[in-house]
């Protein structure tokens, strides 16, 4: 090839590259919880409700089988991949009760959807150890993706639901953080019981 | 800025630097690549790959001949620096093939986009006596350089 028919060549194929990088990814996940409570109003753990963008949704299913007779096992399938995963991500929450962390059981009971407007819905339920006594204490619940990635959001503190005896003794207040860095939680969710 | 300012120096080099460095860079990339993945670990190197943007931007601009070691240093460091920066994000559930998948595109991706940009400054590097070239390396050490006066004046 001749030297001078380079830059040309070199110009032409730039033009027709596509975008490499993946810095700076962030996905955002629309989360609604629901706290399950005992008999005795007692906090026994969260059930989490995850909507996926459809960027990610999209990364997610491509490649998958999702005709008819196999849609509902690949979803399973993903789902168990994605509660793997979470357990070893602590699944982007943190309970603190009176600013003392609390422990979370390994996530059950999971089951993962797609929506007819092509948004992944993870639901799961993350138990507590031992049951927890709220009265007359706070519980904060922070929802961060350490590897800096995922952006957890409640769009408002309606999407959270309390559980018959905890609605009747607790007040919840959800604070947006002004500015966060990557792995950071975005909002601070605290419910204060009487 | 790292890729057009590194590809246009080695090819303002000559061809046997842009044959050793695109090599050099090539597994550099990969090498980038596997060590993001294997501690994932999300580095803040932005600010890395900013002073080698501008390092390859002031040599290119200052058109010197480079010791063959120093040039390799350069396409081995913005390699794995450019390969840790693009690691791909960590999603939960993501099966390792599509993960693998997406790394090979972008060793593969900037590896060639490496390669035309050297190329490209190989057919420019004699054009009015390599003032082009020189032109084009004062612009990468310049954007460089106002970035990373943005980046410390917001801390």
């Amino acid at each position: 090839m001749r030297l001078n028919r380079l830059p040309y060549l070199s110009v032409l194929l730039l033009a027709l590259g596509g975008q490499a990088f993946a810095h700076g990814f962030h996905y955002q996940l629309d989360v609604a919880s629901q706290l399950q409570e005992n008999a005795n109003g007692e906090l026994t753990g969260v059930r989490m409700n995850w909507f996926y963008d459809t960027e990610v949704t999209d990364m997610l299913l491509e490649g998958e089988d999702l005709s008819a007779a196999k849609r509902a096992e690949t979803l399973q399938t993903i789902g168990q991949q994605v509660i793997a995963d979470l357990g070893k991500l602590h699944y982007f929450t943190n309970l603190s009760l009176d600013g003392k962390p609390l422990a979370l059981a390994a996530a059950t009971d999971f089951h993962m959807d797609l929506s007819p407007d092509n948004h992944l819905n993870l639901n799961f339920l993350l138990p507590l150890p031992a049951a927890q006594d709220l009265h007359g204490k706070h519980l904060d619940i922070t929802m961060a993706d350490s590897t800096g990635s995922a952006i957890l959001i409640y769009k408002d503190v309606s999407r959270i639901r309390l559980g018959e005896k905890l609605a009747a003794a607790c007040t919840l207040t959800l604070q947006d953080r002004q500015a966060f860095a990557d792995g950071e939680p975005a909002q601070l969710l605290r419910m204060q019981c009487q | 800025m790292v890729l057009a300012g590194l590809g246009l120096l080695l090819g303002q080099q000559g061809a046997q630097p842009v044959r050793t460095g695109w090599l050099a860079f090539a597994v550099a990339i990969v090498v980038g690549l596997g060590s993001a993945q294997l501690y994932g670990v999300r580095w803040g190197i932005g600010m890395p790959l900013l002073i080698a943007a501008g390092g390859a931007g002031c040599l290119l601009a200052l058109r010197l001949r480079l010791p063959v070691w120093l040039y390799l240093l350069l396409a081995a460091v913005a390699g794995v620096l450019l390969g840790m920066d693009s690691s791909p994000a960590m999603i939960p559930g993501m099966k390792a093939m599509k993960i693998y998948a997406f790394m090979t595109g972008v060793a593969v991706a900037d590896t060639l986009a490496l390669l035309l940009l050297a190329l490209l400054a190989l057919g420019l590097r004699t054009l009015l006596d390599g003032v082009v070239l020189r032109v084009l390396g004062s612009w990468v050490a310049a954007s460089a350089l106002m970035v990373l006066t943005l980046m410390f004046a917001h801390r």
